[in-house]
């Protein structure tokens, strides 16, 4: 039981916990996610921002959903990452959907966004997932390379 | 068998068989807490109404034989699949506050096998719909201004390549 449910809250998707939001959003695959940041603010905000988009009931959300055609990944602890991969396409890309403030944190290196940067977009250098011995994937941003942890 | 009454939030009590009502883990404690006696007392459900609560027991008593749920949150079964057998598809052909309200008690109630099926359902109806139709689905007010929605367009366009 958790303490949001002891608050009786009403019985809509915008109403329901961000805990059960969560574990319905982990059973949907990535393209569900684009549809429902789409729809309105407090959906955008819970699937980019919410804090408790870590972990639901139903596993880590970074885990790869085998079975779909491809593996998506979304949201490490405070921040929105969006990981996209289309595996065995030679043209295999990942895409990192971040806000500046979230770039900065996340990026290793010391780099900082630019202010007027609201998104960004990195794409994989070669064709096969750059992920290397110390867990990092290794991204080229911008004609830079930088080191993107997820777990 | 020996039967329990659970006192819904607009104080309507229900007779359930213990095997039943221990579908809840909640009131599965609860009476390992007294000792298994609640034969003259009703168990308060405060945050379930009767309609609700009578949903969530025969949900339970169809599925009173069912083997415990995996200890492993993170089954494989759980997390990947959103199929629902088809009991359940038709026991949640409900209308949507019901199923919302299905899904409150489950979490409340810990029943986690009854909170699936709802989640399930709810993503099912959200799968492969576009922003509008999830709109219309679920009654939500688009409440982006002509700004936001561009920005929001661009945001995503690497998403529709």
């Amino acid at each position: 039981m958790s303490e949001a449910s002891l608050s009786q809250p009403s019985a809509s998707l915008l109403g329901i916990p961000d805990e059960l939001l969560l574990d319905i959003v982990a059973l949907l695959p990535f393209h569900d996610h684009i549809n429902l940041v789409r729809c309105c603010t407090k959906l955008r905000e819970f699937l980019l921002q919410t804090p408790s988009l870590r972990k639901s009931r139903y596993g880590r959300i970074l885990e790869p959903l085998v079975g779909e055609p491809y593996w998506w990944y979304s949201c490490t602890v405070d921040t929105h990452v969006l990981l996209h991969t289309l595996l065995g396409d030679p043209t295999t890309k990942i895409f990192v959907s971040l806000d500046e403030r979230t770039l900065t944190r996340y990026l290793y290196g010391g780099y900082n966004a630019g202010k007027d940067q609201e998104v960004t977009t990195f794409k994989i250098v070669g064709n096969s997932l750059p992920i290397h011995s110390d867990g990092y994937l290794r991204l080229a941003v911008l004609g830079r390379t930088f080191s993107v942890a997820f777990y | 068998m020996s039967t329990i009454k659970l006192l819904s939030s607009d104080n309507a009590e229900l007779a359930v068989d213990k095997e039943v009502a221990e579908r809840s883990i909640l009131i599965k404690n609860m009476l390992e807490d007294v000792g298994g006696d609640m034969s003259d007392q009703a168990i308060p459900i405060p945050n379930v109404n009767e309609a609700v609560l009578r949903k969530v027991i025969e949900w339970c008593e169809h599925h009173k034989s069912d083997p415990p749920p995996p200890a492993d949150e993170d089954s494989d079964s759980r997390k990947k699949s959103t199929d629902i057998e088809e009991w359940d598809q038709k026991f949640m052909q409900v209308d949507q506050e019901m199923l919302f309200e299905i899904i409150l008690a489950a979490n409340y109630l810990d029943i986690k096998p009854l909170l699936d099926v709802g989640c399930k359902t709810v993503a099912n109806m959200i799968k492969g719909k576009s922003p509008e139709e999830i709109r219309k689905t679920f009654n939500i007010q688009n409440d982006f201004t002509p700004e936001e929605e561009d920005q929001i367009r661009r945001e995503n366009e690497w998403a529709e390549e």
